[in-house]
């Protein structure tokens, strides 16, 4: 991993176009500003994990399930 | 109930798609709904369509066409809490920004266990949201409002 070190203010470039910089420093926690084109997805780490696992859990379903969802569901 | 996407305009240009449950379907190619940055967990599928299950039901199949063993169930966030609200951030997407609020559709996806429907829930916590005029969409994170990446749909 590339470790570096910034002063409050400081920015990092990544890539051509985008840009990372330190906006708070309190106590043990950062805040930071990220510049992303839109394309890019910027989200914390635990977050991204539980959308994966959230998204690959939901792709398993059983399509014989669903006529009974949809019962239970207006019931 | 989700309105049917298929078939928005009189340009015939139709696709001939495989499905995961439905078979071969014939979807208008202004039917398409891009996700540029794909799902997490799913991030080189970016061509999905919606499709109406043939029994009554909230339920929608949001299909990828890039990979046909790919598909989702989805349903409209309002059939489960009545005021579900989208945080200010979320409506400065590029999806969402200086549009028609008619024109955005908000979907969220279940999950279905298998063998265990009741037990179904609903992602709250990153819907969908479509730009119907561009068919653009890409799944959002709505920071506030407490909502649950697992909400249970069913009261048991």
């Amino acid at each position: 991993m590339l470790i570096l070190t910034r002063k409050l203010g400081e920015s990092l470039i990544i890539g051509k176009d985008i840009r990372v910089v330190v906006l708070e420093v309190r106590g043990k926690q950062v805040r930071i500003g990220i510049d992303a084109p839109e394309d890019v997805v910027v989200l914390r780490e635990e977050v991204h994990q539980r959308l994966t696992q959230e998204n690959l859990q939901a792709s398993t379903f059983r399509y014989s399930d669903l006529e009974e969802v949809s019962k239970s569901w207006s019931s | 109930m989700v309105a049917p996407l298929e078939n928005k305009t009189s340009r015939a240009s139709y696709l001939t798609i495989s499905t995961r449950d439905l078979g071969p379907r014939q979807v208008d190619e202004e039917a398409v709904i891009s996700f540029p940055t794909g799902l997490p967990g799913f991030e080189d599928y970016r061509r999905f369509v919606l499709l109406q299950y043939p029994f009554p039901t909230p339920l929608v199949c949001l299909q990828c066409i890039d990979r046909p063993e790919v598909a989702f169930v989805v349903t409209d966030p309002v059939n489960l809490v009545a005021d579900f609200k989208l945080t200010p951030g979320n409506s400065d997407l590029p999806e969402w920004r200086g549009e028609d609020p008619k024109d955005i559709k908000v979907l969220v996806i279940l999950t279905i266990p298998p063998g265990c429907p009741r037990d179904l829930t609903a992602n709250l916590m990153a819907p969908l949201v479509i730009n119907l005029r561009t068919r653009r969409g890409r799944q959002v994170v709505v920071d506030k409002g407490g909502y649950s990446s697992k909400h249970p749909v069913l009261v048991k």
